[in-house]
């Protein structure tokens, strides 16, 4: 008898909380844990947007600036200036040294046909063969 | 008894647990769905739209005005830690910023200002490497736009500039015409920042994006124009002339392939220089145009049948007297109409005039754009000088033959491409079409007759008559080039001072066409007080001829001449007969 009244003293405490408030406690924490991962994955995804964006515009920024770069390379003065420095004289060529070639045996438009096609205006690259001389 | 405390002492605590989750809740549901005062700090941005870029006539391979983004760095000396040293952080800077290191030591000492700007321009990668350096007080980072010109100072009086100032704005040329589509739309955050200054971003109320300026496609030709200014550079030299300008002008379209004038300036660095540089003097400068303006006297009486091609006049010994006046010439005898333009007699022309009377002299030069802007898609055009009122019979005289009139390069040469096209005036235009940031046409372009003063056979007359200009016995065999037949017209023009025409300065000019049976473009070439020589045909029609000799072989315009030499490869050789 005694021993069985010892055992019953010792019941674990929880077993005296009521079950509808057990279960709206655990809802209400569960509830709250789930706002806080809810706003920490919004902020998460928020700050990789915004990181990805700024991303985006450096990668912009850093190809206008060496397109530029390039550009800068190549104008004509540069060019004129690699010409001289390498001895070399670039004209012109005459309407009887450009070579046109047709593209109508292999059934394709050449890059001039369909430039012309296209209504560019000024056909230019394929068309031409400048006449370069060595100078020395 | 213990166990009833126990179960109370439970009961208790459950319920203050319970208390306490539903205080947090109510106070979480307050913070958010409450209408209280934020905690955080609101944050407005604005967001720059980059300027819109400026290409030439080969479009995208070809940028003539770009935006780049870059930082730069200022100083605030009262922001740098105190467990920061401010040697080692000036070192470092001077390092990446490639600057003295001396400069940024003043900035470190000079602890009143708290903004002191650093003259260096940082990409983006630079500036984070610098920012996120822990050892690294007391530098902040401004955005900044750099308005960048990559080929200098090619098309700089066409194209302009943008100022320094935090919102660029257009200061000339087409920069200042089509500011509005090249500036875009500024865009906006609004937000919050925490404690640190940092944004929120899940908590931006508002973002609108900047949009982009849009792109401008010009008509000229970048390499058109390299040729154009070298020419000129060279001829204003080799002259000792204060001026110079030049155009060359598709025939049939009115494109501006080529614009320059002479001295011109770097748009990189426009505040180098005064602001009379920056002037576009193709159509800024009214200048008299002289003999050029022969050709439209003739051109009048051709069309109103006053004279024929054929019509011969004796202009004596070169020296006529007329209403108190005496007018010298460089023909003589008889001379008939074609050899009153190629040998650019004035008195002939002046009796033209005269016959043509002074209402429908006037009416024909109005007709072919003297005297009104062309309304050319560039800021600061002139309008020239033509007279309104009554002119009398000695002004008509003189204003037939260029004297008391002024007239703008572009007026001039688009007159003349008017004669080249058949008698119908082109607008001119050097804007082909402009392209907003999301690809689509905002505006474009087309060629637009703007009147047909002569029919198209006295415009064929007069071209015929012009070509003798440059052929032997006429006043400008320098201007010929190979292979081609050119129509011009030669002018030399005193240059009015204090009431008189001055003896020893000159505008020295020469405008023409090629190829002359059926043109394709036009060039004019204007000197401005040239020294010694001053005459047109010597020093403007060399120029003309070298600008278009090039710009011919370059646009392809087919030759009219057998060819200098034999076809280095045929594409298809001839069938061989199979016997």
């Amino acid at each position: 008898m005694s021993k069985n009244r010892r055992r019953r003293r010792f019941t674990h405490p929880l077993t005296y909380v009521p079950k509808p408030v057990g279960v709206g406690f655990v809802a209400m924490v569960s509830l709250a844990l789930l706002y806080l991962w809810m706003g920490h994955k919004c902020t998460q995804y928020s700050e990789e947007i915004k990181r990805l964006d700024d991303q985006c515009a450096e990668l912009d920024n850093e190809r206008v600036r060496e397109d530029t770069k390039w550009n800068g390379m190549k104008t004509a003065e540069q060019l004129d200036g690699l010409l001289v420095r390498n001895g070399l004289l670039m004209v012109y060529p005459n309407a009887a040294q450009i070579v046109r070639v047709s593209g109508v045996s292999r059934g394709l438009p050449t890059e001039a046909t369909a430039l012309a096609s296209a209504g560019t205006g000024i056909v230019r690259g394929a068309t031409r063969v400048a006449s370069v001389r060595t100078v020395r | 008894m213990h166990e009833r405390l126990l179960q109370w002492r439970m009961w208790f605590v459950g319920f203050l647990l319970v208390l306490a989750m539903v205080g947090l809740t109510g106070r979480l549901c307050f913070l958010h769905l409450g209408d209280q005062e934020p905690v955080s700090r609101p944050w407005e941005m604005k967001l720059s739209a980059r300027r819109g870029t400026i290409y030439d006539r080969n479009g995208d391979s070809n940028p003539m005005a770009v935006c780049l983004s870059y930082h730069q760095p200022f100083i605030d000396p009262q922001a740098v830690k105190p467990k920061h040293d401010k040697f080692a952080i000036a070192t470092f800077l001077s390092q990446r910023l490639s600057l003295d290191r001396n400069i940024i030591l003043d900035c470190f000492a000079a602890t009143n200002a708290r903004h002191q700007v650093l003259q260096a321009m940082v990409d983006d990668r630079t500036c984070r490497e610098i920012a996120t350096n822990r050892s690294i007080s007391g530098v902040g980072w401004e955005d900044r736009a750099v308005r960048t010109y990559p080929q200098g100072r090619r098309m700089s009086s066409v194209i302009g500039f943008v100022n320094k100032e935090r919102e660029p704005e257009g200061g000339a040329g087409i920069e200042l015409h089509c500011n509005s589509f090249l500036k875009g739309i500024s865009g906006r955050i609004e937000g919050e920042k925490d404690g640190r200054q940092i944004e929120i971003v899940d908590r931006r109320t508002s973002y609108i994006p900047p949009i982009d300026g849009a792109s401008i496609y010009l008509t000229l030709d970048n390499n058109i124009q390299y040729k154009v200014e070298n020419e000129l550079q060279q001829v204003a030299q080799e002259f000792r002339a204060t001026g110079a300008w030049a155009i060359v002008e598709k025939v049939d379209t009115g494109e501006i392939l080529a614009m320059a004038s002479y001295p011109t300036f770097d748009p990189n660095r426009y505040y180098e220089c005064g602001s009379m540089d920056w002037r576009n003097l193709a159509i800024c400068v009214s200048y008299e145009p002289g003999s050029t303006m022969k050709s439209f006297t003739v051109a009048g009486g051709l069309n109103e049948r006053v004279i024929t091609h054929d019509t011969r006049m004796d202009v004596g010994r070169g020296t006529w007297f007329f209403a108190g006046h005496v007018l010298h010439d460089h023909a003589e005898g008889i001379i008939d109409t074609s050899t009153a333009l190629s040998k650019s007699s004035n008195i002939f022309v002046a009796r033209v005039a005269l016959l043509l009377g002074e209402n429908r002299l006037k009416a024909y030069q109005q007709a072919f754009g003297f005297g009104s802007r062309l309304e050319i898609d560039l800021p600061g055009e002139a309008s020239g000088v033509l007279r309104m009122g009554r002119w009398g019979e000695l002004a008509t005289s003189r204003i037939g033959i260029g004297q008391g009139v002024a007239v703008t390069g572009v007026q001039m040469l688009n007159a003349y491409c008017c004669l080249a096209n058949g008698g119908r005036r082109m607008r001119p235009y050097v804007v082909s079409r402009i392209v907003d940031s999301q690809g689509t046409v905002v505006q474009e372009n087309h060629p637009q007759v703007m009147s047909t003063p002569v029919r198209p056979e006295v415009a064929a007359a007069v071209t015929r008559m012009l070509i003798g200009v440059t052929e032997e016995g006429g006043t400008a065999t320098r201007a010929k080039v190979i292979n081609y037949e050119v129509a011009g017209k030669t002018g030399t023009a005193q240059i009015p001072q204090n009431g008189h025409y001055s003896e020893t300065e000159y505008w020295a000019s020469f405008v023409g066409f090629l190829p002359a049976e059926k043109p394709v473009f036009g060039v004019l070439v204007v000197v401005e007080r040239p020294h010694p020589q001053h005459m047109g045909g010597y020093v403007a029609a060399p120029v003309f001829a070298k600008i278009a000799e090039a710009t011919a072989k370059y646009l392809e315009v087919p030759t009219v001449a057998p060819p200098e030499t034999e076809p280095l490869a045929v594409a298809h050789p001839p069938m061989r007969k199979v016997p």
